[in-house]
């Protein structure tokens, strides 16, 4: 067996604290990517480790981006242990993982802006350019939840609403289905301003009282890991930056950076997650108690909005 | 229409992977269409509106992969699936469409591909180089610029662009560089370390860093800044920039700088800033020699770069050597090549795929021997050297570093020549280069002594390997197919040099006296 290669995780999501904390633990690997790992506890729950500059999902250990060559390289293969000894998490006896040093990302939880009209126009037009086609944009079915979803939302009529978010849940191509990016995205635009909104943060609860229970039977356990946190308010950084720059005073160059990261992630992922982030700020942005800012500002047509790419 | 499913438990595959899926089979003739989803409850009822669901895929879980493949008939339907299986167990796309198939067309689709990139490898036509560099560079990309053919206002325009930016320009013409510990272009697994190279050179850039990775130690950061830098037009804009970058880098503890000679204005230039870097310094331009009180320390060769790079970085005052191997050894390896000898066989006759590798052998040939043909292109009588890479060898072929075909034709008729004592050689590993150099050049090695053998004449061949054991071809592994061959190989391409110089010395002493 060869040398064991020793890297330092530089952040973790708030989410794995105390799976990074405990003494000791052991799992194994669950997946291995092109450019990532993914890796179990003992209950279950997902840990995705990745090199880059950002953190990519809610369970996200994050090394240093000159990294990732080194651990595209490793012989890792799925079902191999992984074992948490102290500040060190050892993967099958090849990669040590030094956790003494990690920075915990937490996504915010409240936001004092709100959403900016001019600033959703960019993020749209930002996904129009860079955007990738093949996800929920694909799917006729999708796209008659999402028009439900949207007119709900609009309204705050949550009954008509949660039925259209369970369908969508395990919905599309990917190992995170469309619909389930799409509903995460939805969540992150939605919950960043909950506080502001009385009726959002009902229609919040009430999902996710309703999903939780039945989501590990409805998509994959990627999918359910990621609905499962966003439904608790915790996502990866790359989404809240996206979020965050669309919920502020509009700076062109903020949004365009912060969606075309969003937009760069997975072959469609980053994509359906855009759109769901984008549709569910529109619709407080449309809803009809809501003065216009802006002379250009309608209710966007549904193909606007759904088939933006 | 015949359906075909395939249900794989439990796996889990990013969805550049399941796209490729959906793809491969959608290649073949006779398939007619093609899918690879998770199977959740709602992706099996869309697979069934759609007629792809077998009762195979009934049966999936959410976390079963369903690859489902229609055809025209079964046969067809069962080769898409195994496509689609053969691309999951590989990893890549099992289906010949191209090797461009799924890569980027443009720039900017490539940063999209990949989150975070912040360095660009441009390796197009000239005359499209310095438009797609300026665009990196716009998008606060740093850049290496593999293509040659590249103007020089384009290049100073290009520096400049970058040196406003905060960013790396290297090249054009910038064959190898390691940053953050990637190797980029043709360069070598060498590990992370404290010594920092800044270079005009790309095999003189290779040479340090295997030698200093041999030794022990690792590179922090190697910076290519392209043949052209250091001439007084370009004015040595990146030199400058790297050797900042070098300076400002934490992990940095001795930096070293190596090229062609400066132009005369940018060496003044460069000598100021070398004055206030504030760590130990390494110089290789061949024909400067530091100044008594210098603050930096000069090397002669390739080699003594990384011996004094090494010393210096261990607080020990850099001594050069002419050999690493015991001084016994040397004389025995004189005695045994020379021994067979004819009286017409006089010259050391180099034939090298590094340009720079080529330049320091041709040095140190005439440092030594009397009647060395000046310059690497070949022709004259005499010693000589010949850099098999130039363009004028280079026309429509690929380059001796990545193909050793002309440099086999070079050696076998190199042989031919009764007057050829040695033939001395460059073999280079690391990404880029051919899977086996030695190999390559074996059978040509094997049949030129054949032939000298049967001419009555030994023939000598003398080389060394640049290159490390973390590399693809393992440097250890290639000079033991040599020498099982019955070549001589060194250390570096400086003592393979001098050997040679002293076995040409040596044959010139023994027919004088005679």
């Amino acid at each position: 067996m060869g040398a064991i290669v020793t890297m330092n995780v530089i952040a973790a999501s708030a989410s794995l604290r105390p799976f990074l904390r405990a003494v000791s633990w052991e799992g194994q690997i669950a997946a291995v990517f092109h450019t990532s790992l993914l890796f179990t506890a003992p209950d279950g729950s997902l840990l995705h480790l990745h090199a880059g500059p950002h953190l990519v999902s809610p369970f996200s250990l994050r090394i240093d981006a000159g990294c990732a060559r080194g651990l595209h390289q490793m012989p890792l293969v799925q079902g191999m242990p992984v074992r948490k000894i102290g500040s060190i998490l050892d993967i099958a006896r090849r990669l040590h993982l030094r956790l003494d040093a990690i920075t915990y990302y937490q996504s915010p939880r409240q936001i004092a802006g709100e959403v900016d009209p001019e600033a959703i126009r960019i993020g749209r037009q930002t996904l129009h350019i860079h955007g990738r086609t093949g996800g929920v944009d694909r799917l006729p079915a999708a796209r008659t939840l999402i028009t439900a979803m949207q007119q709900e939302l609009a309204t705050s009529k949550v009954g008509q609403s949660l039925e259209a978010t369970r369908r969508l849940v395990g919905l599309g191509p990917g190992l995170t289905p469309s619909g389930d990016d799409f509903l995460v995205g939805c969540l992150s635009g939605l919950r960043l301003i909950r506080q502001h909104e009385q009726a959002v943060f009902q229609l919040l609860e009430r999902w996710r009282d309703a999903l939780l229970p039945e989501i590990d039977a409805r998509t994959t356990r990627v999918g359910a890991a990621f609905i499962r946190y966003a439904l608790h308010g915790a996502f990866a950084e790359v989404l809240d930056q996206a979020a965050l720059s669309l919920v502020a005073p509009a700076q062109p160059p903020v949004v365009q950076s912060a969606v075309g990261r969003l937009l760069a992630q997975g072959e469609t992922s980053g994509s359906d997650t855009t759109r769901g982030l984008l549709t569910g700020l529109e619709a407080l942005l449309f809803r009809p108690d809501r003065e216009p800012r802006h002379a250009w500002e309608a209710a966007p047509s549904i193909s606007s909005t759904s088939a933006a790419t | 229409m015949p359906i075909w499913n395939v249900v794989r438990k439990g796996v889990y595959h990013d969805s550049v992977t399941l796209m490729r899926l959906t793809r491969d089979p959608e290649l073949l003739t006779g398939v007619r269409r093609a899918a690879a989803m998770m199977g959740t409850p709602p992706n099996r009822a869309l697979l069934k509106e759609a007629g792809l669901l077998t009762p195979e895929g009934e049966m999936a879980s959410p976390n079963d992969l369903i690859i489902a493949v229609e055809a025209d008939e079964m046969a067809a339907a069962q080769a898409g699936a195994q496509a689609a299986e053969a691309a999951l167990a590989t990893g890549r796309s099992s289906v010949l469409i191209g090797p461009m198939t799924h890569r980027p067309r443009t720039l900017q689709a490539a940063q999209k591909m990949l989150d975070g990139a912040n360095l660009a490898l441009i390796s197009v036509p000239g005359l499209y180089a310095g438009l797609e560099a300026m665009k990196a560079l716009r998008s606060g990309l740093h850049v290496m610029l593999f293509s040659d053919n590249v103007t020089v206002p384009t290049e100073i325009a290009l520096k400049r662009l970058a040196l406003a930016k905060g960013l790396l320009m290297m090249g054009p013409d910038c064959g190898t560089a390691i940053i953050n510990g990637v190797p980029l272009g043709f360069a070598n697994a060498a590990p992370h370390g404290r010594i920092g190279l800044a270079a005009a050179s790309g095999t003189g850039l290779q040479e340090v860093s295997c030698l200093i990775a041999t030794a022990g130690e690792g590179i922090s950061q190697a910076i290519g800044v392209g043949g052209r830098d250091l001439s007084d037009e370009v004015g040595g804009l990146m030199m400058s920039q790297a050797l900042a970058i070098l300076a400002a880098d934490a992990a940095t503890e001795v930096v070293c700088i190596l090229g062609k000679p400066p132009g005369p204005e940018t060496w003044e230039r460069l000598q100021g800033q070398l004055a206030e870097l504030r760590k130990p310094c390494v110089v290789h331009f061949s024909g400067v020699v530091s100044g008594v009180g210098s603050p930096w320390h000069s090397a002669a060769t390739l080699e003594e770069v990384a011996q004094a790079a090494i010393a210096l970085a261990c607080g020990r005052r850099p001594q050069a050597s002419e050999f690493t191997i015991p001084p016994a050894e040397i004389a025995r390896l004189i005695a045994a090549a020379t021994r067979a000898m004819q009286p017409g066989q006089r010259y050391v006759r180099g034939l090298y795929a590094g340009g720079t590798l080529a330049y320091e052998a041709l040095s140190l040939l005439q440092a030594k021997l009397p009647r060395v043909v000046p310059g690497v292109l070949g022709g004259g009588e005499g010693h000589s050297v010949v850099d098999l890479g130039e363009d004028r060898f280079t026309v429509g072929r690929p380059h001796p570093m990545i193909d050793a075909t002309l440099r086999c034709e070079w050696i076998l008729n190199t042989a031919q020549d009764p007057s050829t004592a040695v033939i001395l050689l460059d073999i280079i590993l690391g990404y880029g280069a051919h899977p086996d150099p030695a190999g390559e050049l074996l059978p040509a090695i094997q049949e030129a002594m054949r032939q000298a053998q049967a001419a009555g004449r030994h023939l000598a061949v003398v080389a060394s390997v640049c290159g490390t054991e973390q590399d693809p071809q393992r440097r250890s592994t290639q000079v033991d197919a040599l020498r099982a061959q019955g070549a001589i190989v060194m250390p570096s391409n400086a003592q393979a040099a001098r050997l040679a110089a002293m076995i040409g010395a040596q044959l010139t002493r023994a027919r004088t006296s005679c």
